[in-house]
Parts: C-alpha cells; sequence; structure tokens
C-alpha cells in the first residue's frame, strides 16, 4: 500500500516535472542555436558516387532485415525511394551522368534538426533532442497519431502501417548508440568517398564554407540546413540546386516552435479570461432578469395600489354620496317632519 | 448513495433502482428492429464496418488505408476528427446562447444540440482508435508521458475533457428517462457551470485543431495556411454548429415529427430565424478574417493563378459570402426553407473547408502521383461511425425526452 | 395553414450538386497536382518577326502578332513577285525594312496599314482561291503564338570572315567603312578595319544598329550577288539564322591570318600614360598563337580593335567601363580576361583531372611570374616597346603610316621573350627509373582487397597529354607543375611523402579540412577517373570485394 503510494506521488513527481521541463524547454526556443559542441553529419553530394555503402552498414548496424534486392544492385535508382519499414536511409539518384558530368546522388534520412518539428508535436514526448546532435526515439511510449510525420518539412519518417501490433515510426538514429561509444555512424563509417563528413557541427560548417571557396565552380553558394528549419545537425553541399536533389528551398528557417508558440500561448489567457467573462455576462444577464422581474413586480404592484387607490376613492366619493343623500333625505325628512309638524300645528292651531 | 434514491418510491434500496434501471434499459434495447428502408441500410452499413474493423485491427493500417509517408493524415483525420468536432460545436454555441447569453426562448433547442454535440464527439475517440497506431496507448498523454510542447496535447486535453462535459450535460436526459431523480436535479444544478467550462474547452481545441497545421507551413497550400488558422477553426465552428443546429432542427422536424411538443415545435422556427441572423453576422466577420489573412500573406495574386485559386475562391465565395447573404436573407424575411437549406449548404462548406486543409491543399507540392487519395475502405469505415451515430441519435430521440419536456421534469429555468 | 413550399430541405438537385462538388473535392488531388509538366513542346522556325513596333506608341490593345517571314518570302517569290511586294525604296535604292513604309507615322495611321494591307492580301488571295493567311483578329493576334523561335545569332567566325575575304577579291573596303566626320561620309582606312559592332551599336537618327546595318549589308550584297558568277549567301531568314543551317555552313580547315598588320608578339604591360605606376614585369603575350586559338577578334577585344591598355588602365577609366588593367586580364569569371579563359581550358577533360581538386577561388602567387616573366617595367618603357606595340587609340587614324606597324625589327625584344615561352620542352626530368612503375595500395585493406596502381603509366599520360598542347607546355614547365597534381601541398622530389604522412584516421577535429587516407584516395582516384572519363570508376575496377564487405562494422544489438 505505502509502496504503491509512494509510485503514485513520484509518478506525479514525475509528470509535474516533465511538464514543467516541457514549458522550460518551449520557452528556450526563442533563441536556441544548438546544442554547444553537438555533433552532425555533413553531406557533399558532389563527391556521392552511389555506391550505397551508407545503406548496407545502416542496416547492418541497426539489424535491420535483409532487403529484396542486395545493396550492389543498381537498379533502385530507377525509381524514386524512401525511408519505408526497415529502412532508416535510401540513396536516391537526382540526374542520371550526361554531357560527361557524373550522376547526382543523394543520401536521405533524418536531419536530426536543432528543434525538431517532430519533438514539438508529439504529445507523449516521443522525441528528444540529445545535447550530443541525434534526436532519438522511443517507442515504447508512442501512440501512433504520425503527427511527427505530418509536421516534418521534409516527411522523412516513415511510418510501420503493415503491422497492426506495434508500429513504430521509422528514423534514422544517426548511431547515437555508437557515438556514445566513440564510433562513428554506420553509414560515415561505411562511405568510401567520405561524401559524409562527421564532426562537431561548428566544424561542418567551417569544412563546407572552405570547400564552396575553394570551388565556386563546384558548389551552389549555401550550406543546406545551416538554418533550414531552425537549422539541422545534418547538413548538405550541392553542385546541384538543391531543389533537383529533393531538398526543398521553400522550407523557411523558422524553428517550428515558433509555429505554434502563438497558439499554445493563447491558452492560459483563454483559460484564466473565459470564465471570468462568461460568468460576468451570465451576471449581468440574470442580474438584468431580477431586475426586470422586480420592475414588473413593483409596476404590478404600483398599478395594483393605484387601482386600489382609485377604487378606493371611488368607493369613498360613492359612500359621500351615499352618505350625503342619506343625509339629505334625512334633512329632508326632518324637513318634511317639521313642516308636517308645523302644517298640523298650524292645522291644529286654526 | 442518498443521490440515487429513487423518485418512485421513496424507500427503495439501490439494489432495487439498479434493477429498475437495468430492465428499463433492456426494454429499449433489445428490440426486433423492423425491416424498415433505414434499418435496412444501416443493418448493411453496419455489417460492412465490422469485417472493415477486423480487416484494420487485424492486418494493421496498410491494409485499409492508403496512407503513407508524405501523407500520414488521410480522411479519418480530415472528416472524423475535424468535420466531426467542428459540427458538433452545436452543443457549446447553443447551451451558451441560451445559458449564459440568457436567449431563454431557445431554452428547446438545447438539448438536441448537446445531444448531437454528444453524440459527436464520442465518434472521434472512436475513430482514433481506429486511426492511431497502438489505440490502447490513447490515455498515455496523460498518465504515461506528457507532451505539453505539442498543440495535439491540448486537443487531447481539451477533447477528453469536454466529451466528460457532454456527457453531464446529456445525461440529464437518459436520467429522466430512467427517473433517477436526484442524481439528474444535482447535475441540472450544475448546468451553468458546466456551460462556462464547455465554452473554454471548445474554445481551446476548436483552434487548436486549427493550430495543429500551424506545423505544416511548406505542406499545406498558402491560400489555407494561414497564422490565423486557429482563429478561422474556432469561428467557423460557431458557424458550424449554428448552422448543424438548424440543419438537424429541420431534418429531425421532418423525421421526428411525433416525437416534437407544442412548445418545440414552434421554438424550432423561432431558433432558425435567431441563429440564422447570428450565423449571417458570423459568417461575414469570418470573410472578414480570411480577406485579412489573404492580404497578410498578400496572396491575392493567387487567386487566379491554377486551380488552388479558384478551389480557394469557390470556398471563399460560395461557402462563406453566400450563406451570409442568403442568412441575412432569410432572417430577414423569415424565410424557413431558405435558412434550412442555406444552413445545410454551409455545413457543407465546412466540411469542405476542413477537407481542403487537411486533403486538398495538403502537400500541393507533390506530383499527382504521390498524392494520396482516399481508399474507399477509409470512407467505409467513416460511414460506418456515422451510421452507428444516426443509430444512437434515434434511440436516443425516440426514448428520451429531448425533443418533448419530461411531464415529470418540466423545464425550470436558470 | 402554412402552404407547402415550393422546395424543402435540401431538394434532388441540389443533393446531386453537393454529391457532384464533395467527389470534385476528393479527386482534385489527382488533377491539382502542384507540377504541371512542360506543355507539348511548341513547333519552331528561325523566321518569326514579331510585330509590335506599335508598343512604342502606347499599350498594345492585343497580343503581338507572331509573322512568318521565310514562309511570306517563299510563297511570293514562287508566284513571281519581289520584295518590293510588301518593301518600299529608300531614295538611296535599298530597300527599307520597315512594312510598305518608310515611316512609321501615328499610331492610327500604322495599325490602319497594317489591317489594311494584312487582311487586305489575305482576302484578296482567299477570294482567288489561293492559299492564305487569318482575317480574324484572333487569327493574327493569338495570346499563345503558334511557334517557338530558335534563331540564333550570327556572326563571323575566322572561317567565314576568311570565305567573305575571298569571295570579294580581298577588298576589304567592301564592307569596312568608318565615317569621316570632316567629308561626312564613310571611308576605308586600310589597317585600321573594326569590328561592326563598334559603330553600329543601337538604331539612331543617322546611323543603322547592329541588326538593321547586319541585314542590309549582308541580304543586299546577297541580293545583288546573282549565285552564278561567283557564290552567294542565303537571303531567307533561316539561312543565316537557323541552327541546322548554321551548323551546314562551311568552315575551313585553315584560316590565313587576317592581314590587318596586327603584331605577332606584344607585350603586355600598362600604357605609357600609367608607365610610371607600373611595377610588375610586363608579360610577354604571343598574340599570333591567340589568333589560332580563339574564332574572332571580339573575344579578347571587344568591338574595337584597340589595345587593352588603352581602355584598361592602372588604375581603371571610363573607357573600359572602370575595370583596371588587372582585373583586365586576371578575372576568373570574364572571357575577355586571360585568366577566365585560361580557366575555362582547365576545365577540359584531359585537364580538369588535376586541377578540379586544385582550389578555384584564386591563383597561388607562384603562378604570377608564369606570364610575367618580361623586362621590368621601367627597362621596358625605357625602350618604348609600348610605343611600338601598344598603339595608342588617339594616335590611330590621324597618322596611320606611323602605327602601320611591321613585325620584324622592331619589336625583336618581345620575340625572344615569346619564342622562350615556346621552347619549354622538359616538364619532366626524371629518369624513368625513378618513377615507380606500380604502386600497391593496400594500407586499408579490409572490405576490398589491395588496388594496384599503373604510377609510372599515368604518370607518361599526363606527360603525353602536356606536350600535345602548346599552352599546357607552357604552364607546366617542371616537375613541380606535373608531379602536384597528386602529391599536393609538399615539395616534389623523387621521394614524396606517403599520402598517408597526411591523411590519416577521418574527421580530425585538430585537420578538419583533410580527408581521411580512404577519403582521400578514393576522392583523388575516382574524382579523376570520373571527370577525365577514365574507366574504371566503379569499386571492383580497382579491388575486389571481399566476400563480406561490411564485416567490420559492428551490429549493434537490439
Amino acid at each position: 500500500m505505502s509502496i504503491s503510494r509512494r509510485n503514485f506521488l513520484g509518478m506525479l513527481a514525475a509528470a509535474g516535472a516533465s511538464a514543467a521541463v516541457g514549458k522550460k524547454a518551449q520557452a528556450a526556443s526563442a533563441d536556441f542555436t544548438g546544442y554547444p559542441d553537438s555533433y552532425g553529419v555533413l553531406h557533399d553530394t558532389t563527391l556521392c558516387v552511389g555506391c550505397r555503402s551508407c545503406e548496407e552498414a545502416c542496416n547492418r548496424v541497426n539489424n535491420l532485415p535483409a532487403p529484396e534486392k542486395p545493396f550492389t544492385d543498381k537498379t533502385v535508382f530507377e525509381k524514386k525511394r524512401r525511408v519505408v519499414t526497415g529502412v532508416y536511409t535510401v540513396v536516391n539518384q537526382y540526374k542520371e551522368a550526361k554531357d560527361g558530368k557524373p550522376p547526382i546522388f543523394r543520401k536521405m534520412q533524418c536531419n536530426h534538426c536543432l528543434e525538431p518539428a517532430c519533438a514539438n508535436a508529439c504529445f507523449v514526448s516521443a522525441f528528444k533532442k540529445t545535447p550530443e546532435g541525434p534526436v532519438v526515439y522511443d517507442p515504447s511510449v508512442c501512440v501512433g497519431c504520425r503527427f511527427c510525420l505530418l509536421a516534418c518539412p521534409w516527411a522523412l519518417p516513415g511510418y510501420e502501417y503493415d503491422d497492426p501490433f506495434a508500429p513504430v515510426v521509422i528514423r534514422c538514429t544517426m548511431c547515437y548508440p555508437r557515438i556514445l561509444e566513440g564510433k562513428l555512424p554506420g553509414c560515415v563509417e561505411a562511405c568510401p568517398m567520405e561524401a559524409l563528413t562527421f564532426g562537431k557541427r561548428d566544424d561542418l560548417i567551417k569544412i563546407a564554407r572552405e570547400r564552396i571557396r575553394r570551388h565556386p565552380e563546384r558548389y551552389q553558394d549555401h550550406i543546406y540546413g545551416e538554418h533550414e528549419n531552425g537549422g539541422t545537425s545534418w547538413m548538405y553541399i550541392s553542385g546541384e540546386p538543391f531543389d533537383d536533389v529533393g531538398l526543398r528551398t521553400d522550407i523557411g528557417t523558422t524553428p517550428p516552435p515558433k509555429l505554434t508558440a502563438g497558439a499554445l500561448g493563447a491558452v492560459p489567457i483563454v483559460v484564466g479570461l473565459w470564465p471570468v467573462l462568461l460568468t460576468g455576462i451570465y451576471g449581468i444577464n440574470k442580474r438584468k432578469e431580477k431586475i426586470a422581474a422586480k420592475e414588473k413586480a413593483d409596476a404590478v404592484a404600483k398599478a395594483i395600489a393605484e387601482k386600489q387607490a382609485e377604487a378606493d376613492a371611488a368607493l369613498k366619493a360613492e359612500k359621500e354620496k351615499a352618505k350625503k343623500a342619506q343625509a339629505g333625505a334625512v334633512e329632508k325628512a326632518v324637513k318634511k317632519a317639521l313642516a308636517d309638524a308645523a302644517k298640523k300645528a298650524k292645522e291644529e292651531n286654526a | 448513495m442518498s443521490v440515487l434514491s429513487h423518485s418512485e418510491s421513496g424507500d427503495a434500496t439501490f439494489l432495487d433502482i439498479v434493477k429498475l434501471t437495468v430492465k428499463r434499459v433492456a426494454k429499449a434495447v433489445f428490440v426486433v428492429p423492423k425491416p424498415t428502408p433505414f434499418n435496412i441500410i444501416a443493418g448493411l452499413i453496419v455489417a460492412m464496418g465490422l469485417v472493415l474493423t477486423y480487416l484494420r485491427f487485424a492486418y494493421g493500417l496498410a491494409a485499409v488505408t492508403n496512407l503513407d509517408g508524405n501523407m500520414p493524415w488521410g480522411f479519418w483525420i480530415g472528416f472524423d476528427l475535424l468535420c466531426g468536432v467542428a459540427l458538433a460545436a452545436g452543443g457549446y454555441t447553443t447551451s451558451a446562447a441560451v445559458y449564459i447569453f440568457g436567449m431563454k426562448k431557445y431554452h428547446a433547442a438545447v438539448r438536441p444540440a448537446i445531444l448531437t454535440g454528444f453524440l459527436g464527439y464520442s465518434l472521434v475517440p472512436i475513430a482514433l482508435l481506429y486511426d492511431v497506431g497502438r489505440p490502447w496507448r490513447l490515455p498515455y498523454p496523460f498518465v504515461v508521458s506528457q507532451g505539453t510542447t505539442s498543440v495535439m496535447f491540448e486537443v487531447a486535453a481539451c477533447v477528453g475533457l469536454y466529451v466528460t462535459v457532454l456527457f453531464l450535460e446529456w445525461s440529464i436526459a437518459p436520467l429522466e428517462w430512467l427517473k433517477l431523480k436526484k442524481i439528474r436535479n444535482f447535475l441540472h444544478k450544475a448546468t451553468i457551470a458546466l456551460t462556462i467550462f464547455g465554452v473554454v474547452l471548445s474554445t481551446l481545441h476548436q483552434s487548436s485543431l486549427g493550430a495543429m497545421y500551424l506545423m505544416t507551413p511548406g505542406k499545406l497550400h498558402p491560400l489555407w495556411y494561414s497564422t490565423y488558422l486557429p482563429v478561422y477553426f474556432f469561428v467557423s465552428s460557431i458557424i458550424a454548429g449554428l448552422s448543424m443546429v438548424m440543419f438537424e432542427g429541420a431534418l429531425s422536424h421532418k423525421y421526428f415529427a411525433h416525437k416534437h411538443d407544442e412548445e418545440h415545435r414552434v421554438v424550432g422556427e423561432q431558433v432558425a430565424y435567431g441563429f440564422a441572423k447570428a450565423s449571417s453576422v458570423i459568417l461575414l466577420g469570418y470573410f472578414v478574417i480570411k480577406l485579412i489573412g489573404l492580404a497578410h500573406d498578400n496572396e491575392w495574386a493567387m487567386l487566379t493563378r491554377d486551380f488552388y485559386g479558384w478551389w480557394f475562391l469557390l470556398e471563399l465565395l460560395g461557402f462563406v459570402a453566400l450563406p451570409c447573404l442568403l442568412f441575412a436573407i432569410g432572417a430577414r424575411e423569415k424565410k424557413l426553407k431558405l435558412i434550412q437549406v442555406t444552413a445545410g449548404w454551409t455545413v457543407f462548406g465546412i466540411v469542405l473547408n476542413r477537407l481542403n486543409v487537411s486533403l486538398v491543399a495538403f502537400n500541393y507540392h507533390l506530383p499527382s502521383s504521390e498524392r494520396y487519395v482516399p481508399h474507399w475502405m477509409e470512407i467505409g469505415i467513416s460511414l460506418f461511425l456515422v451510421t452507428c451515430g444516426v443509430i444512437a441519435f434515434k434511440f436516443i430521440v425516440t426514448h428520451m425526452p429531448i425533443f418533448y419536456s419530461h411531464p415529470e421534469f418540466p423545464e425550470d429555468h436558470h | 395553414m402554412r402552404e407547402r413550399p415550393a422546395y424543402h430541405g435540401i431538394g434532388k438537385t441540389g443533393r446531386i450538386v453537393l454529391l457532384i462538388l464533395l467527389a470534385v473535392g476528393l479527386a482534385s488531388p489527382c488533377f491539382g497536382g502542384g507540377h504541371h509538366g512542360d506543355k507539348a513542346a511548341k513547333p519552331k522556325r528561325a523566321d518569326l518577326v514579331t510585330i509590335d513596333g506599335m508598343k512604342a506608341l502606347g499599350p498594345l490593345e492585343r497580343p503581338p502578332v507572331q509573322f512568318k517571314h521565310d514562309g511570306h518570302t517563299e510563297k511570293l517569290l514562287s508566284e513571281g513577285q519581289t520584295c518590293a511586294a510588301c518593301h518600299l525604296s529608300l531614295p538611296d535604292g535599298r530597300l527599307s525594312q520597315k512594312f510598305l513604309r518608310l515611316e512609321n507615322g501615328s499610331r492610327d495611321a500604322l495599325m490602319e496599314l497594317y489591317h489594311e494591307k494584312c487582311i487586305g492580301c489575305h482576302t484578296e488571295r482567299k477570294a482567288k482561291g489561293l492559299a492564305t493567311g487569318a482575317v480574324t483578329c484572333g487569327g493574327c493576334h493569338a495570346r499563345d503564338p503558334e511557334y517557338a523561335s530558335n534563331a540564333q545569332e550570327v556572326g563571323f567566325d575566322k572561317s567565314l570572315h576568311w570565305r567573305h575575304i575571298e569571295a570579294v577579291g580581298k577588298k576589304c573596303e567592301s564592307c569596312h567603312h568608318e565615317y569621316d566626320p570632316k567629308a561626312e561620309k564613310t571611308v576605308y582606312k586600310k589597317g585600321h578595319e573594326q569590328s561592326c559592332r563598334d559603330c553600329h551599336k543601337e538604331d539612331t537618327e543617322t546611323r543603322s544598329g547592329m541588326k538593321t546595318a547586319g541585314h542590309w549589308s549582308c541580304i543586299g550584297c546577297h541580293l545583288a550577288t546573282d549565285g552564278k558568277s561567283r557564290k552567294t549567301g542565303p537571303v531567307d531568314c533561316a539561312g543565316c539564322h537557323h541552327p541546322d543551317r548554321q551548323a551546314a555552313v562551311k568552315t575551313l580547315n585553315t584560316v590565313p591570318r587576317l592581314p590587318r598588320n596586327q603584331p605577332d608578339r606584344v607585350m603586355v604591360a600598362a600604357s605609357a600614360a600609367d608607365a610610371g605606376l607600373a611595377r610588375m614585369p610586363v608579360a610577354p603575350f604571343n598574340h599570333e598563337i591567340h589568333e589560332n586559338a580563339t574564332d574572332t577578334c571580339r573575344v579578347c577585344h571587344h568591338e574595337g580593335m584597340q589595345a587593352c591598355n588603352q581602355c584598361h588602365t592602372l588604375e581603371g577609366h571610363s573607357r573600359g567601363g572602370g575595370v583596371k588593367l588587372e582585373m583586365a586580364m586576371h578575372d576568373m569569371d570574364s572571357d575577355h580576361s586571360c585568366v577566365g579563359c585560361h580557366n575555362a581550358k582547365k576545365a577540359e577533360t584531359a585537364c580538369v583531372g588535376c586541377h578540379k581538386i586544385m582550389d578555384q577561388s584564386r591563383l597561388p602567387e607562384s603562378a604570377c611570374l608564369r606570364c610575367h616573366y618580361g623586362p621590368k617595367p621601367e627597362e621596358y618603357s625605357k625602350h618604348r616597346l609600348v610605343e611600338t606595340v601598344m598603339r595608342d587609340v588617339d594616335a590611330i587614324g590621324e597618322d596611320a603610316e606611323e602605327t602601320d606597324l611591321s613585325h620584324e625589327g622592331r619589336d625583336g625584344e618581345s620575340t625572344w621573350l615569346t619564342g622562350e615561352m615556346l621552347n619549354r620542352t622538359a616538364p619532366l626530368s626524371f629518369a624513368e627509373s625513378d618513377i615507380p612503375e606500380t604502386v600497391t595500395v593496400n594500407v586499408l585493406e579490409s572490405q576490398y582487397g589491395p588496388a594496384a596502381f599503373p604510377h609510372r603509366k599515368i604518370v607518361y599520360s599526363m606527360l603525353k597529354a602536356v606536350r600535345e598542347s602548346k599552352m599546357a607546355m607552357h604552364f607546366h614547365g617542371s616537375e613541380d607543375a606535373l608531379c602536384q597534381g597528386c602529391h599536393h601541398n609538399s615539395p616534389v622530389g623523387k621521394k614524396p611523402p606517403m599520402c598517408r604522412s597526411c591523411h590519416g584516421q577521418p574527421f580530425n577535429a585538430d585537420k578538419i579540412h583533410v580527408p581521411g587516407l580512404k577519403g582521400a584516395y578514393h576522392q583523388q582516384c575516382m574524382g579523376c577517373h570520373q571527370a577525365m572519363k577514365i574507366e574504371p570508376v566503379g569499386c571492383t575496377g580497382c579491388h575486389e570485394r571481399k566476400s563480406n564487405p561490411m564485416e567490420k562494422i559492428d551490429r549493434a544489438g537490439r
């Protein structure tokens, strides 16, 4: 009994704490520019040769099921692929080799935003941005509402729609456990071209800037992910316009928490003001009704009183009249009696 | 236990009351349905719904939906959740009008509105059981892990609480039917508090449903995306609620005429004139804030650019401006039928708006080959749920004092 | 009792409308998709004239008319008509390029003219049963024109220029002229020929623009030449402007130098006026070789043929658009500058393999003296070579005799300097035995087997490529240039540092710009193979895949 009670209290405290932390993180997001010294990956698409070693390594380090076609099969490039059940990352081909120019490939996986939309959207806090850089996901609390998929500006996560019992969100973990062990993410380790560079995010930006500076003829003058969606840990430099390699340039730079900050900020106002306002309106209407009722009652009373007074007056007048008439009659009678008496006396005297 | 004392005999035991209640409910429920056209069609839909339900839970979402990574929310969210919640707004709008804003003369409209609201809101969590991956975890956001930064958390909390509020508000009718006087009177006393609580919760979650789409600036077409989305959703929910009360009033009047007492018959018309006037004003306001939204983002040029522009104009002019005008005419000229048709039109307009936001204008940037079109089974399950709602509605209005005042419980005013 | 109203609830029609709307709404994602494919490609023509001249006289009421010029001329000429059917003659005998008028006149008059003449002719022809054109407004004023234009700019390259020189019997005055303000007429000055564009820019009162002048001169001459006594050129639009017809123009394999007394060699230096300011040794420049390497004089000279330093002074002058001499020669992105043009050459297949990995944003300091190896500016100015080679633009014309340069003798100094430029013949001095034949790369062997790298074969194929190009010979004068293509960032020698001396573990936080060894090999080898289109470019072309290449990468416990 006592233990369960303690647990319950503990749970309450934890709930309170997590609620408080959540609010604080949200408030702090106003000028959050990423955890200091967090890691990231820079993908230089000009170096990617489409060997799919990253896909193979990802499959291996995450113990994912064997694919239908082997990783050496290049026919997969005929179709645009995405993250689906059992696949955390894919390499897509965006341009074929043409006029002596090599084909263009890009690896695609979760971009591990600095302020992830998925984490902001999740109503069970299943997503967490770690100080090391990766965004991690806890399937043990996931309800499966898929708001994270909706909120991701690139629609990067997948979902196990085909699993009726324990479907989970499918996404790259940036090999968070390996990073904690001091190892490289599987894909980065496997990439023969170093098209994927692992390092501190700040260093990656320096590397990207230096490559663009040295080779203005090779790169677009932009580091995709430096500011997109509030900044991402996984960034890209490319020779082709980013839209042509499947990276939308109309994402904007607003960190996702800012998108709903205003709407959430209105909650306390509504909760605080509405009851007061509504009760007030109710009170005013009630009072109006009361006053109206009282006025009505007063008016009725007054009318009754007036009528009464009128009736009384009429009665009085009537009475008076009657009295008068009576008095007159008496007088008349007296007079008549007197006259009669006088007449009689006269006659008697006569 | 004291509140449960029975009206008929003051000294009946608790057990007696339970027995009587069960008997009364059983008598009403276990009736062999007559083969009317309604019953046959409803029966078929329910049978189909049960099969689809089995498919959904045995084989997963992929078996019955066209959802994918790009389109995680489909017809069930667009129709069952967004439209369901908007159209069930009649409950809070009507009770607020009557109890808080003192429009006592529409009192007779409250119970039907609350009933529709309650049924509408009850369908939402049921629909979500189908939609979410692990439905048995629906209470998780409250008891296991709270994602307070999420707009959806707000939606979940408010809808959850509001369903409870609606249940309490509605339960007066079954309590009257079951003649559980004391508990009925207790709840009846709480009407004002429940109404105020209901308005607060509705304001929050109606707007938050729009706020969820604030997260998708790159996916929702700019004509529909606006930082005012929460305001649009809230204001249009009032319109939806009022229109639904008028529209449903017209239908009930037609199909459940025998259930109406004299007061409800007469008041029904009064409600239509009053609500039409209110709807017209709110529609005008809605139209204006929609224009402000367009001006704010300077999207005028998009209006005639492509399909989306014309589609948006159709929604704005055909389903906001036009009903605004028609309601005004109807209220002024006392044209009941015009009002009822316009109410239906407006309800459809709100449905159109919610489906535009959630489906039509969503993922507008994708090539058509990657766009989502609902699977027929998704629509089938939605149809099944709506049919269940209609059956419940029919059962309740047939047995409980919705369209008439219970002789033992004359309306007393607050 | 109320009367039964005309409609009740939602009528049948209403229900159908609602159903349709709902269906459209739901289906719209199917056809409302964001990306519309390209509209069906329109047929292309090179003879399209857009009739929108009234634009200058006020806003157009209808879309401009797309006019098929060749379509009209072919038809009319085949029926025995002449250009005069549509074009009036000017007092000097040339045809007006305007349609049936000499001057534009008022807006109304212009509209009247077109409507009367075009529709009139079309109607008349229709009545006669001849092939004809539109007579309705929309028939000509189409919002969405029927054709797209594929007309290309046209101009002389060296070959076409030479063929015209021969065609007119080497009489340059047939085309070249300049305006003499004293005589108030055009005159020809031998040795002072400029490009047409130097004077003919925009149409003005007194001077025709390039387009007008070009059409008068070219078509006028082509028309005047009957084609029997000697060959003549096209007179239709497509003949000059259609890409296919342009491609079909005969090109000479060898084109003699243009006889304009241009120098063989020059010293690129600041002008005499700037002489005191110049610090860099002058750059000897082989004009003759560069003439062969370019298509037209305009590639370097813009429109006028004057010397660079006349407009581009050391500190910039309005004559040269404010572009300083330094920028004019070194702008990396310009088509006119030395460095810009040479940079473009580096992107050619034979060069790009080495050059693509180098810093493309600037030239290293060591590159300066590759060009600036002439005399110091003060010595140069003492010899007054600047006057003889870099002519002063103002002097030209006033004293043609003096600036008529003879190449031999007077620029002897620049001759040996530019001669030396071509005599660098030994970019590699290592003996064959000093160059390892094969280098086996096996330090990283794990997922794949060792790679055998044919080192000597690659060195000699690079050497061969360099020797085939005079320019490459000049710029790759030593082992430094040749070996450092791969052995970068270290001095050249018979035993350069190993790759792994610098390239080790990847992602070293202290050397963030240096790739790891695996990345360095793959970037260098595959980058070069890809850029130079050398097989193999795949994995197994260099090393064999082991049975389980991912063995080394740990599996995670789930």
